[in-house]
């Protein structure tokens, strides 16, 4: 168990220096899931996955968690590399801290959790571009509307949402 | 690539500390989907801004003027006399941090120069360089970290656009500043000062063009204003058998209703339009649209004080040619702003008006008898609390509802209970988002002060997300599938940021509820709710 916090202090401290000195200390600092969704939600996303790593590799919690964390660093000021780095940064610190006969099988999952998080990614980029279009549909719907460019179905029949 | 064929450890070696940057180099990046486009010369030579030019903020010559510097800081010596409060901001701030984490776009995106008290810092560094007597002694001297000036340069004009044309102007920030600072006015003396030199956004000056033209941010003219009306009453009709009555320019009439145009050509905001007709109607309220002054949004004032002005004189212009008594507003949040706190100041006083007075329930609003202007959620609460209005609230019950506080109705005016009043009286399930994210402290949508569009999509993702984040919490927790709220912009800009980050979870006005919910003397039996759906809980119900 001692491991297992030290990896998750190690991978953590990572994460947040991701993103610049000062706001790092506050991510890293600030418990308040209201006042600090970014930071709470990456502290309890890395612990899930650390535990499902280190143990039964569940698909579904596995999923939620990196699902929460994509869905933030998708639109942030990452590049898609940046962006999924906090997996691979993982690794050094399993070669370190982990004993050598796990070594394998925790690289495999973690391997398997950067595609499941690849797919995450694209999904959530695809997600924003389809909001964005559908903004302008809803922008202008009553006048398209009245002009009968639409014909009678709705915006939501033609898959607006 | 040195190397075309990498192995795998050599892939995976990351530099895990970023560049160290100082927050006084104000080298900015315009990474498409973060920034907001440039306005069309046509937009400012309709209103007479200086420097019209095809330019774009991420090329790499902006096409100042020659004296571009001279502009800048001449701007802000006039700006410094005319505003005491300006002066003031820039002199007091103790860099205490209150402010620091209270930004959405903080919060969202983790951009240092998000917090406010460095938002603000981008320009007080250029006061303490040219505006202060150290500064203004030691001259370039003052320009280091340690003297806290800086150069006023290309690189920082491009920098303020960056942030001045980010900060939604919401004013969350000044909720938590011991000193009182208004984060949000250094923002629009900040967007005042690059309108002088011709940095603006079309998404403001588009709007603003059009407002001053035909009275509406789309441009659409007094034939099509009427149209627009004639067919939301023929829906109305379609929908509650009841054929209302909706004049416009209307001489005599008692009370002059404005609303955000949106409320006629976009959704959900149309809607809530219709639950307007409908509730007027029943009231038998003497009320009349203005076909000029047929915007209540008011978009100069996310460019300059003067342009607020022009844009809001229409609305005691055409009280006094319609000859009312009072004027009521529909659901608007910068509207509001605007209303509540310059309007009188700017274009009253409003002395040819009568303080008002609800002719249903005779109730006086001594907060509206400067500005003679009632807010509808004031009006309509009024009308609940006087048991004037028959409401079926079964009627919502596909509904499970939660409040979004919009910034400028709840902290610019303080409009906070009204709307909660009325929710709780016209549906059945509503909860409140935890305590930090409502009412004064509530969050914005992140896409305020006209920077809802469509290009600066990814920002406006970041910065709704603490708001965002507190409706999931009310959606995992009590089923929460509708979001209410009272601003146009939140209408418009709320759904994409559900849609991305809480999907499942929709938004309405207020008085979409109420119209839903009020039973109407003489209606046909509803079927469906104002957007056409079948109200399946009620059959339910009655079967």
């Amino acid at each position: 168990m001692q491991t297992r916090e030290a990896i998750a202090e190690q991978w953590l401290g990572r994460v947040w220096r991701a993103y610049p000195s000062q706001t790092a200390a506050f991510l890293a600092g600030e418990p308040d899931p209201f006042r600090n969704p970014v930071g709470s939600t990456l502290r309890q996303a890395v612990g899930i996955l650390l535990d499902e790593l280190l143990l039964g590799m569940d698909r579904a919690r596995v999923q939620a968690a990196l699902d929460s964390i994509v869905q933030i660093r998708a639109v942030q000021d990452l590049t898609p590399r940046q962006a999924l780095e906090f997996l691979f940064e993982l690794k050094p610190i399993l070669a370190d801290l982990a004993r050598r006969p796990d070594l394998e099988q925790l690289d495999a999952r973690v391997d398997e959790m950067a595609l499941m998080a690849f797919d995450l990614y694209v999904q959530y980029r695809e997600r924003a571009f389809e909001a964005r279009a559908n903004e302008v549909k809803r922008r202008v719907f009553i006048l398209e509307r009245r002009f009968g460019a639409r014909g009678d179905a709705t915006w939501q029949e033609r898959g607006a949402r | 690539m040195s190397n075309p064929n990498p192995k795998p450890e050599e892939l995976v070696q990351i530099g895990y500390q970023p560049p160290s940057k100082d927050w006084m180099d104000p080298s900015v990046e315009f990474r498409k989907g973060t920034f907001c486009y440039s306005a069309l010369p046509k937009n400012l030579n309709y209103l007479g801004l200086p420097n019209a030019r095809e330019w774009q903020p991420f090329d790499e010559d902006w096409k100042l003027p020659p004296d571009w510097k001279q502009i800048i800081l001449d701007g802000m010596k006039e700006r410094l006399e005319k505003y005491r409060s300006f002066r003031l901001f820039m002199d007091i701030c103790v860099r205490c941090g209150a402010c620091a984490d209270k930004c959405h776009f903080y919060l969202g995106s983790g951009d240092p120069k998000n917090m406010p008290v460095l938002r603000a810092e981008l320009m007080r560094s250029i006061y303490r360089r040219y505006f202060t007597p150290a500064g203004r002694l030691l001259g370039p001297l003052a320009a280091t970290p340690l003297a806290g000036g800086r150069e006023l340069t290309e690189d920082v004009v491009k920098e303020w656009f960056y942030y001045f044309y980010q900060c939604t102007e919401c004013r969350r920030c000044s909720v938590f500043c011991p000193y009182g600072i208004d984060t949000a006015e250094i923002t629009m003396i900040g967007r005042e000062l690059l309108n002088l030199i011709g940095c603006n956004i079309n998404w403001v000056l588009e709007p603003a063009a059009n407002c001053f033209r035909t009275g509406n941010h789309l441009g659409i003219q007094p034939h099509g204003f009427k149209d627009s009306l004639d067919f939301a009453v023929d829906e109305l009709e379609e929908l509650t058998g009841i054929r209302v009555d909706a004049s416009i320019n209307r001489k005599g009439a008692e009370v002059l209703f404005i609303v955000p145009s949106a409320d006629y050509f976009g959704t959900p905001h149309y809607y809530t339009f219709l639950g307007y007709l409908a509730l007027l109607h029943e009231i038998g309220l003497d009320y009349t649209f203005s076909a000029f002054a047929s915007e209540g949004g008011n978009f100069g004032l996310f460019n300059s004080h003067e342009m607020i002005k022009r844009l809001n004189a229409k609305v005691y212009a055409e009280a006094r040619r319609l000859g009312v008594k009072w004027i009521l507003g529909g659901e608007c949040g910068h509207m509001w702003r605007v209303l509540h706190q310059y309007m009188d100041t700017m274009n009253g006083p409003a002395d040819f008006l009568e303080a008002p007075v609800s002719p249903v329930t005779g109730t006086r609003f001594e907060n509206a008898r400067s500005t003679k202007m009632v807010h509808i959620c004031e009006f309509t609460a009024d009308l609940i609390h006087e048991g004037k209005l028959r409401l079926d609230p079964a009627r919502n019950n596909r509904w499970t509802v939660t409040f979004h506080d919009s910034c400028n109705p709840a902290r610019a005016m303080g409009l906070l209970e009204e709307p909660r009043y009325i929710l709780r009286s016209v549906c059945q399930r509503f909860h409140e988002m935890p305590e930090n994210t409502i009412r004064e402290q509530t969050f914005c949508c992140g896409s305020g002060s006209g920077l809802g569009t469509d290009e600066n999509f990814e920002m406006r993702m970041r910065g709704g997300l603490p708001r965002a984040n507190a409706v999931r919490y009310v959606k995992e927790k009590y089923g929460v599938n509708l979001l209410a709220c009272i601003c146009a912009i939140d209408k418009a800009t709320l759904p994409p940021l559900l849609e991305y980050w809480v999907p499942g979870v929709e938004v309405a006005g207020i008085h979409e509820l109420v119209g839903n919910a009020l039973v109407m003397r003489g209606e046909k039996p509803r079927s469906t709710d104002l957007r056409g759906e079948p109200l399946v809980e009620l059959e339910a119900a009655h079967a």
